[in-house]
């Protein structure tokens, strides 16, 4: 048994007590499952309360008067403890981050039960303490949530049609859900993906539609790794801008930046998939050098090449007759 | 046990006393407490210490006269007592559950079932179901400060971007990977929000109180295009159908005007920055077209010529 400090036992105390009062008769064992204490903490509690808890002048009308008969528990005492502490502000905030984060969303919260808690619990902690703290681990369609979440649960395969952004790419696969989880934002299916016969990460968002399969599959005891390096073998890219474009560094991991001195940066950053670079070069505009700087290539095709091909596009559906 | 007596005596006693005590009242109402002055006034001001750390509002007051003034100590039932929120077992238990999927990180995760403790206890149902972990969320060091100054209704002052703000905060809101805080900027006399991390160094705290919290509030939004100081231009961008779904869970409130056939979709925008327009539509490559109006679509057709190396090109 790990030794419990006075102050912890002092914690532990005053929020058992007004439960028991409010409680009368609830067993022994109850109130053990219920405040994750052991038997014998919990009667060396109530002894202690009963022979040393009370007010001055300690006579007996002033002391608690506690009973265990039968396994139940019964406590009498002045109405000083008759309700809990309050909660701390680190309890109030955890407590509500959690709740609101999972809260009214379909995917977790289906009967909107927790929707219900998360306003007691705000009405409790004072007036607008409900509306102070709004967390959205990421967006997601619910149903695409839900359906990824039971999956996991039941163990079935899922066949996705997942739209790749680093590649641009969309596709259809079958999957072996492994875990959903939330970092960063965003929603993230961990699966065996069967067409890339790998561990793949993919963002719940991108999955535009998700089926359940009638197949099951065993999840192996432990995943490579929680969080499977997706990159292919990444190329560094160089960059040099006006310092406008300073913004890049502070988006996207970088491996150096350097203020040139000129009004320009020198930014050095690891691009593992063509079309996401497009998407930087094309936004920095023509004011810019970039370089592979593991071939020593100006990438500046690459550039032109997107935005031809952009270009292609409002060329194929202009109206009016310019084009004709 | 002498310490657990006295800090459990301690409690009930400045709970249930009319008139705050003072220590001498205290050593003679609480027992435990040692014969030695010295030894008691080390204790006392220990216990005073430990019961605050757990929460225990004890509160310190001015009595006597004015030749003869001391310290006397009460505690305040409204500030000590949880208010029942009078939860159904399996709002209880759907809140334990929530607790144990979603972590602040950095934060003592004994804190939620303290909390739980609290508020009614752990239940069997709690603990049903998924207990794995479904998300974490980053703790700003700034963020229990700026939670409490919420609560409590005080301005906070903090360096942003080589400025000195002055905000009444109202909400703290996590989106897309980062905390934002949205207030009242005093400096600029407008609804303002802050990114957490781009707070400079410690956030100064004001008094309780100081203003009214709004009665309705909304959050950040992320739509850079909005946040300009140029006249309202709409625009009308077509999704295709391979984008529409991811674009618009990243954004469920963007107004949706056309949905076609093959599942592309048309949205409605206000912009105010243009160039943050063009940066968006960039990011959606050749898979969305900017539809009009004329000018914005021309905009961003002489970006992309400019681009393609035919900017000069007959």
């Amino acid at each position: 048994m790990s030794r419990v400090t006075a102050t912890e036992r002092v914690q532990r105390i005053l929020a058992v007590l007004p439960w028991i009062l409010q409680h009368q008769g609830a067993t022994v064992e109850e109130i053990c499952r219920r405040f994750g204490v052991g038997r014998k903490e919990l009667i060396d509690d109530l002894e202690f309360v009963f022979y040393y808890v009370g007010l001055h002048p300690f006579t007996p009308d002033m002391l608690a008067e506690v009973t265990i008969d039968d396994d139940r528990v019964t406590v009498h005492l002045g109405d000083y403890f008759r309700r809990p502490l309050r909660l701390s502000h680190q309890e109030a905030l955890g407590l509500l981050a959690a709740g609101r984060a999972l809260a009214a969303r379909p995917g977790t919260d289906p009967d909107g039960t927790l929707q219900r808690a998360v306003a007691k619990l705000g009405a409790a902690l004072g007036e607008g303490a409900a509306d102070a703290v709004e967390v959205a681990l990421g967006e997601a369609d619910p149903e695409v949530l839900a359906t990824t979440r039971r999956a996991v649960a039941d163990r079935l395969q899922l066949t996705i049609d997942y739209y790749s952004y680093g590649r641009d790419e969309p596709t259809t696969r079958t999957v072996d859900p492994y875990q959903v989880v939330a970092r960063q934002g965003h929603w993230y299916l961990l699966a065996w993906c069967h067409r890339a016969e790998g561990e793949r990460l993919f963002r719940v968002d991108r999955i535009r539609a998700a089926r359940l399969e009638h197949t099951g599959f065993t999840p192996p005891a432990a995943t490579t790794s929680a969080w499977p390096d997706l990159s292919e073998s990444p190329r560094t890219v160089e960059i040099v801008a006006p310092s406008s474009a300073a913004w890049v560094a502070t988006t996207y991991p970088c491996d150096e930046v350097t203020e040139l001195g000129d009004g320009r940066v020198r930014i050095v950053l690891p691009v593992t998939a063509t079309p996401w670079l497009e998407r930087l070069l094309l936004r920095l505009g023509t004011d810019v050098d970039a370089t592979d700087l593991g071939t020593g290539e100006p990438l500046a095709p690459v550039t032109a090449a997107a935005a031809q091909r952009i270009l292609a596009r409002y060329d194929r559906d202009a109206p009016g007759p310019a084009h004709l | 046990m002498a310490k657990l007596d006295r800090l459990l005596n301690l409690t009930a006693a400045l709970l249930e006393t009319r008139v705050p005590m003072t220590a001498e009242e205290i050593r003679e109402r609480v027992p435990g407490y040692s014969d030695s002055d010295e030894a008691f006034h080390r204790s006392f001001e220990r216990d005073k210490d430990d019961l605050r750390e757990l929460g225990v509002p004890i509160e310190t007051v001015s009595v006597g006269h004015h030749e003869q003034i001391r310290s006397a100590y009460t505690i305040d039932r409204d500030r000590y007592e949880l208010p029942d929120p009078g939860f159904e077992p399996d709002e209880l238990a759907a809140l334990q559950l929530a607790a144990a999927a979603v972590q602040l990180e950095g934060l003592d995760p004994d804190d939620a079932d303290d909390a739980l403790r609290k508020l009614g206890g752990l239940t069997p149902a709690g603990t049903t179901g998924s207990t794995a972990q479904l998300g974490e969320v980053p703790t700003p060091t700034s963020l229990l400060d700026l939670f409490v100054a919420i609560l409590e209704r005080r301005e906070v002052r903090f360096g942003y971007g080589d400025l000195e703000r002055t905000v009444q905060p109202h909400r703290l809101q996590f989106e897309r990977g980062r905390w934002y805080l949205t207030g009242h900027d005093l400096v600029r006399a407008d609804r303002r929000s802050f990114r957490l991390d781009r707070i400079d160094g410690a956030v100064s705290v004001g008094e309780p109180d100081a203003f009214e919290a709004p009665q309705a509030v909304s959050g950040v939004r992320l739509r850079p295009w909005e946040l300009g100081e140029g006249e309202a231009v709409r625009a009308d961008l077509l999704l295709d159908a391979d984008i529409a779904r991811s674009v618009l869970n990243e954004d469920p409130g963007l107004e949706v005007i056309e949905r076609r056939d093959d599942a592309a979709v048309v949205v409605r925008l206000t912009v105010r920055n243009r160039d943050a327009l063009r940066n968006f539509v960039l990011t959606l490559l050749d898979r969305a077209e900017l539809l009009g109006p004329p000018e914005l679509r021309d905009d961003l057709l002489e970006w992309l010529r400019s681009m393609a190396g035919t900017g000069t090109a007959p």
